[in-house]
């Protein structure tokens, strides 16, 4: 069974917390890096204990074609980050970077990876740092183009990150970028977010 | 002194609860939106009020604007995760006192304090 199932509301309401701790230094340096004010949404913990259809569901990304990106992480805590992108991910980026309109594919999939990169290593130091444990990363790559959450998220399921699903959306005002930040943790490596949600949790 | 502790994560308002100096508060209420939080403060339950940006329903800069538009009659301490330099400087213009980063600890809350003024 998954960790995920037992949670009670005390738990998740702080491990929402620290997502929203993690989250809000991936804002920062967003924002820092695209020099804009980047809108952060409420963090939200999802069960992927449940089926495709209903996780889809609270996810609320539809069936609308993605870019997204992935990034490994290594250590206690192990999982997977993925950037979700509006279909014009790649070009609305690349235009808030201030590049013209003829830059060309090698250069927006370079900044793609680049954002994965910062705001996946903001992000999951910031969750480290608070249950304090220390993490590695794997490259960021680049994961499907033009496909649903749908597909993507089969994927993950059959390769095992199951577990726990925690989800924050940046919105950069004024333009019309967005994306979804997806951190899938191993069920395995649940536990060690679990122990130390309950650590936080005996000290009151 | 009255305070009105803002936030949608109970465990974020424990910690604001403890980070407060001992005596500090003679009356604390809680709430989980920034609607609440201005029912709470037209009820008069706030002469000081902590306030987190990231909330559902209504979140902190409306709330801030909200309470400015009306003139209140309270000091806004901001205790949020959004760390951008501009959510800083927004906060500062529509009149909150200070701006903590998340996790509070009780030395920001007193170094907070103090540079308001309160203690």
């Amino acid at each position: 069974m998954s960790q995920l199932t037992v949670l009670s509301e005390d738990q998740r309401d702080a491990l929402q917390e620290l997502m929203n701790v993690a989250m809000g230094q991936s804002a920062d340096r967003l924002a820092r890096l695209t020099s804009t004010f980047v809108t952060l949404s409420v963090p939200r913990v999802h069960a992927v204990t449940d089926t495709l259809d209903k996780v889809l569901d609270l996810l609320g990304l539809g069936k609308e074609a993605m870019l997204v990106t992935r990034q490994s992480f290594l250590g206690k805590l192990r999982g997977e980050v993925l950037v979700c992108f509006g279909e014009q991910g790649a070009s609305e980026l690349s235009g808030l970077m201030g590049y013209g309109d003829d830059v060309d594919a090698s250069t927006q999939d370079e900044l793609l990876m680049d954002v994965t990169n910062i705001l996946t290593g903001a992000c999951i130091n910031g969750l480290a740092q608070q249950i304090q444990t220390m993490v590695s990363y794997g490259s960021p790559s680049l994961m499907a183009r033009a496909k649903s959450l749908r597909e993507v998220l089969q994927e993950q399921i059959l390769q095992g990150y199951q577990s726990l699903v925690l989800e924050v959306r940046f919105e950069v005002e004024s333009h019309s970028f967005m994306c979804d930040l997806l951190v899938c943790i191993t069920d395995d490596s649940a536990a060690v977010v679990i122990e130390a949600v309950d650590q936080l949790l005996s000290d009151f | 002194m009255k305070v009105l502790i803002v936030d949608d994560s109970s465990m974020s308002r424990k910690l604001v609860m403890r980070a407060l100096p001992e005596d500090f508060a003679t009356q604390i209420t809680q709430a989980g939106n920034g609607v609440e939080a201005l029912e709470a403060f037209h009820s008069g339950a706030a002469e000081v009020i902590f306030l987190d940006l990231t909330m559902p329903v209504m979140d902190g800069f409306n709330t801030l604007e909200a309470l400015k538009k009306e003139d209140a009659n309270a000091i806004v301490i901001v205790i949020s995760a959004d760390i951008q330099p501009i959510a800083q400087e927004r906060v500062r213009n529509l009149g909150a006192a200070a701006f903590v980063k998340k996790p509070i600890t009780p030395e920001a809350m007193e170094q907070a304090l103090f540079d308001v003024g309160l203690i």
